[in-house]
């Protein structure tokens, strides 16, 4: 089975998560999307790690799982605030500091 | 010293048990249905084709289907899916332990805070989410092919020049040898992020209180 397959996967998943961040009003989904980006390159990280038998490809996914767990930790928090003075997660609708 | 070595091994009667099974394994391996398989289909290889394009499928088309669907439990479950695969294709690569983290971590605990944050939040359905032709669309559009273009460029000028998967790989995904990097040579940054989990719980729940301070403001 060639890399690039895994690559050229990776590439696909990445870009459907930037199209998904830049046409979603939801910001949970946007925040979603997000995470699909950050998936897709842990896939890069760990078929670079397979193809060179490295263990340091995998640690550095490891690292990304807890940096991406504490994100979605404030990240969510942060939106709860925003729809407690709003009453909306609506992106558009979040404009207090637009001029 | 060598010559005992192997005069003892000769001797020895575990030793002739050892020669005898691994003729029995050559035998085996050497019938002829498990060699027609081998010389002709290469089920390994064939196997390892036809599973990818199973997850690669599942993964593309539950990523599509989260930033299509209108109803947010449904982008959450898609996500869900999304990730389950990618699992599957990290145990492809041979990443045994990441799959398994991959299921619990990602699909387990951070997709449940995302949809115990959905129910609290009691969202309603994306209104008329493709009712008209926007430049939003269009703008998100042409960057993402240009995203995509870069992306595939880059990858295409690395065609060929990538090996296969390195054959040390079994050894080198299992719990036994990250833990082994992770709790000696990475030891300083797994006590960082313990630190800095810590801080996005208390981040967290600060941010997610109810009146910060109300005596405090007046």
């Amino acid at each position: 089975m060639e890399m690039d397959w895994y690559l050229g996967l990776s590439a696909v998943m990445f870009t459907i998560g930037v199209i998904g961040v830049l046409t979603r009003k939801n910001a949970i989904v946007i925040f979603m999307c997000a995470e699909l980006m950050l998936n897709s390159v842990n896939l890069t990280l760990v078929s670079f790690s397979a193809q060179l038998g490295d263990v340091h490809g995998q640690i550095l996914v490891f690292f990304a799982l807890c940096v991406a767990a504490a994100e979605a930790a404030v990240g969510l928090a942060i939106i709860i605030a925003i729809y407690r003075n709003n009453l909306t997660v609506d992106v558009t609708r979040i404009n207090l500091l637009r001029w | 010293m060598t010559l005992q070595v192997f005069e003892f091994q000769r001797h020895n009667q575990f030793y002739d048990f050892f020669l005898i099974s691994v003729n029995i394994a050559d035998i085996v391996e050497d019938t002829k249905f498990f060699s027609y398989l081998n010389a002709h289909f290469k089920l390994r290889h064939f196997m390892e084709t036809y599973i990818f394009i199973l997850f690669a499928t599942l993964a593309v088309a539950s990523a599509v289907g989260m930033i299509a669907s209108r109803d947010t439990v449904n982008s959450a479950l898609f996500l869900v899916l999304n990730l389950i695969s990618v699992a599957g294709i990290f145990l492809l690569l041979k990443a045994q332990f990441l799959a398994v983290v991959q299921v619990l971590v990602y699909g387990g605990a951070i997709m449940v805070l995302f949809l115990f944050v959905i129910m609290l939040l009691n969202l309603s359905d994306e209104e008329k989410m493709l009712s008209r032709f926007s430049i939003r669309y269009t703008v998100a559009f042409f960057l993402g092919v240009i995203v995509l273009a870069q992306l595939l460029y880059a990858i295409a000028s690395v065609t060929g020049t990538l090996p296969q998967i390195h054959p040390d790989m079994e050894q080198v995904g299992t719990v036994e040898s990250i833990g082994d990097a992770l709790f000696t040579v990475y030891m300083l940054p797994v006590l960082v992020t313990a630190i800095l989990l810590t801080a996005a719980i208390v981040g967290a729940l600060l941010l997610a209180q109810r009146k910060i301070s109300e005596k405090g403001s007046e």
